[in-house]
């Protein structure tokens, strides 16, 4: 044995052991870029920051948006009572007052928001920040079966998971985006908050912001449960490794985001609106007749929404959910905004009033059921649309409502269970 | 740039955070003045943060640069809410008081220029 | 006086810390018996006295050239209170060799990591804290030219003069077991007890010509000694 060149050798193991624990090769920034991402995609603050700007596009998007969407409300309010109030034929009134201005009002309503979605995402866009985003996230997301590039798709599902689903399309991979898709509709949008707000109003009080945050929470832990199943059982592989070359940053240009944002929204206009506008005049009908039995619309426990609920009633009375529950759950698949104005309508008070209600039709346990059914049950029609058109496949769409269904059922059933068992009912 | 305007900036949007975070918490507003949300304070905390990597980072006054930019963009973000708020109670037909939308994020405004002019200059410096 | 050797490859600085320790109070001369260039130093510190030895640039402590026989002759016979191995930080791997034999050689070693403003330059983080823990020993970020460090490094000597740190920085079990084996046959046999006995064994083990000769033992010994174990 050559001991000169063991111990050599072996000198320089121990060196290497030692500078490998002390030293850090470090790229110095040399672009103004580098110097950016330096910030950006540090280990500490990077995903704060980046957390901070998505929270900054859901207040751009919503809050500022808010006046339009007000704004197209007063205007169809406005024509819809003027209908009402001109037109002669009772029935016409109701169809053209209620259903048609109605409709096109609740569709039109959410345009804003989703408009400024997409103006807020051009932004971040052409700034170049989204892929050092994606870089950030990937980390974490890898450890669920998802990648980088589902995080910003999964966070938008907090506005709108139309758009969301949409914005999919920046995932290459099939499998990836695949499963991003599918455990999309988990991220509670901003339809069912309504909800949680009016029922951890009424019921959890003192704790009401905790509970809403909890249901929050609890879609993206049956997200990334879900995703990790999916990617186990049904799909396998890896989610593909980030390899991405960061683009340099670059002031937005206003025509190239508006252009963009604008040619997304019509997408969404075009195919949304038929699938909501259309909704919106099923429930007007179902609500409103049999004509001569609910009096025009004022008596829905005669109508066949109604029936529709007594129906589903018997389906959702272990969780101490009655009739009423069930037509607003159905009226949800339309679009989740609809659950809480269909208490409205069916307890005949105005959406201020309902609060007052609620408690005749509901214990805290059964509401905490309510609210989870809404977080998970299945998408709402519009989303319905989209997944078909996404996913490819009318097989996968009934997939997911398939595994919604079941999952909604069965974590309501827990919840239930353990509410009760703590004395909350 | 010297790290102690990070340290001042570290400071002040740190306390900002804090109470802003704590009336929204309480649901008061801070100080009976400036209206307050958790998630402004959140913000405002992981601002401070910012600043705070940069004092001991090598590369101080790109973190520096960044958080007047992160304070800027959320000050400008307020103000068009504020805008947006008055806008609505017009066409709702409510009252409204823009003093109440008068958020400390826009009051903190001003901080910013210094580290935005700072990264203006790297920015036309530096190759892209 | 606290006599203070400083020991590192050539080109990292180690003129230039000698002249920011010695000022003007130098005394260039020989080595003994030899043509090499001996520069010597008095530096005054919070009251002590430091003799500073400028010992020539070496690689390795191995006794082939004059050089490293000077340095080691020095450092074994001389026994100076404290030796400053100084590293060029932006090439610590090649510089940490010497350190290594150094601290083999049961020297009181303070390391100066020198020219950290090169090793950053070049994009390298050096955590010196953590140096230090891993080698057992002081560690001193400098940049000599700038006078940056020179005043810890003064502080650092005198501290470590009444501290004598012997870390032991052990290798791959492999070779363990053989510097094992050798230590023990060293103690055993009482060979060279005025030299640490670690560093016998493993200059034994490496052959090393002025140790055999020394100790009066022949190659064939050594290689029965390590069969034994095998």
């Amino acid at each position: 044995m050559d001991f000169v060149s063991e111990l050599a050798l072996a000198r320089y193991e121990k060196i290497g052991e030692i500078v490998g624990r002390c030293v850090e090769r470090v790229e110095k920034p040399k672009t103004f870029s580098d110097l950016v991402d330096t910030v950006v995609t540090d280990k500490y603050v990077g995903i704060p920051i980046f957390l901070s700007f998505m929270w900054a596009v859901f207040q751009f998007a919503y809050s500022v948006s808010a006046p339009f969407s007000d704004a197209i409300d007063v205007f169809f309010s406005a024509c819809s009572d003027w209908a009402k109030s001109s037109i002669a034929n009772p029935q016409l009134a109701s169809l053209i007052g209620d259903g048609i201005f109605g409709g096109w009002g609740f569709v039109l309503v959410f345009l804003p928001p989703i408009a400024f979605v997409f103006v807020a995402l051009a932004i971040l866009e052409d700034t170049g920040y989204l892929p050092r985003a994606a870089f950030v996230m990937d980390r974490a997301l890898t450890k669920v079966g998802l990648q980088g590039k589902s995080f910003i798709p999964m966070l938008l599902g907090f506005g709108c998971n139309l758009p969301a689903i949409m914005a999919t399309r920046t995932i290459e991979d099939d499998t990836d985006r695949k499963i991003t898709i599918m455990v999309n509709p988990l991220m509670s949008c901003s339809a069912r908050l309504p909800v949680y707000v009016l029922f951890a109003g009424v019921f959890f009080e003192k704790v009401a912001g905790a509970v809403i945050t909890s249901m929050y929470m609890l879609g993206i832990v049956l997200a990334a449960v879900m995703a990790t199943l999916f990617r186990k059982f049904i799909f396998g592989g890896k989610p593909s490794p980030l390899l991405m070359e960061f683009p340099p940053y670059a002031t937005p240009a206003p025509r190239s985001v508006l252009m963009s944002a604008r040619n997304r929204t019509l997408v969404f206009l075009k195919k949304a609106a038929t699938v909501l506008f259309i909704g919106a005049l099923v429930m007007w009908f179902l609500t409103t007749y049999p004509w001569d039995a609910t009096n025009g619309g004022e008596l829905i426990e005669n109508s066949y929404a109604s029936a529709i609920g007594h129906a589903v009633e018997p389906l959702i009375r272990p969780f101490g959910l009655d009739w009423t529950a069930g037509v607003a759950l159905v009226g949800g698949f339309l679009a989740k905004e609809i659950v809480v104005g269909t208490l409205g309508m069916i307890y005949g008070v105005g959406e201020e009033e309902v609060a007052d209600v609620i408690p005749e039709h509901f214990t805290p346990a059964s509401a905490l059921a309510l609210m989870i059914i809404t977080l998970i049950y299945l998408p709402c029609l519009a989303t319905l649309g989209i997944l078909r058109q996404e996913l490819g496949s009318w097989k996968w769409t009934a997939f997911v409502v398939a595994y919604e269904l079941v999952l909604a059922f069965v974590v309501a059933w827990i919840a239930y269970g353990i509410a009760v068992g703590l004395g909350v009912a | 740039m010297r790290w102690y305007y990070s340290a001042i900036l570290f400071i002040v949007t740190l306390a900002a955070g804090l109470t802003e975070l704590g009336g929204g918490l309480k649901g008061e507003a801070v100080f009976q003045l400036f209206p307050s949300d958790v998630f402004g304070g959140f913000i405002l905390i992981v601002i401070s943060a910012v600043f705070l990597r940069g004092i001991t980072h090598d590369e101080h006054d790109a973190f520096f640069g960044f958080g007047s930019l992160m304070l800027a963009v959320f000050g400008v973000l307020y103000i068009l809410v504020l805008f947006a708020n008055g806008l609505d109670a017009w066409i709702v037909g409510e009252e409204w008081n823009p003093v109440e939308d008068l958020r400390i994020e826009i009051v903190l405004l001003p901080l910013a220029i210094p580290g935005l002019i700072a990264l203006n200059r790297a920015r036309k410096t530096l190759p892209p | 006086m606290i006599k203070v050797a400083l020991a590192g490859n050539p080109n990292v600085g180690k003129s230039v810390i000698f002249n920011a320790l010695t000022g003007a109070k130098q005394k260039v001369g020989n080595w003994p018996g030899v043509t090499v260039e001996k520069k010597e130093g008095i530096c005054e510190h919070r009251g002590k006295k430091m003799l500073i030895v400028d010992l020539p640039g070496i690689y390795s402590l191995s006794a082939v050239s004059i050089d490293e026989k000077i340095a080691r002759d020095f450092i074994l016979n001389e026994k100076p209170d404290v030796v400053v191995s100084i590293v060029d930080a932006s090439n610590i791997e090649r510089n940490l060799y010497l350190t290594l034999q150094l601290i083999e050689m049961e020297a009181n070693v303070v390391v100066a990591l020198n020219k950290m403003d090169l090793a950053k330059s070049k994009g390298y983080r050096i955590d010196a804290r953590k140096l230090s823990a891993e080698l057992g020993i002081p560690v001193v970020p400098m940049v000599a030219i700038r006078g940056e460090g020179i005043e810890e490094l003064k502080n650092t000597i005198i501290h470590a003069s009444h501290m004598q740190r012997k870390p032991v920085i052990r290798y791959s079990d492999g070779i363990e077991r053989y510097i094992e084996l050798l230590k023990s046959k060293v103690v055993e046999n009482s060979i060279l007890p005025e030299y640490p006995s670690r560093f016998v064994a493993i200059k034994l083990l490496e052959f090393d010509e002025e140790i055999l000769s020394r100790a009066g033992i022949g190659e064939e010994v050594i290689k029965e000694w390590i069969s034994s174990v095998s």
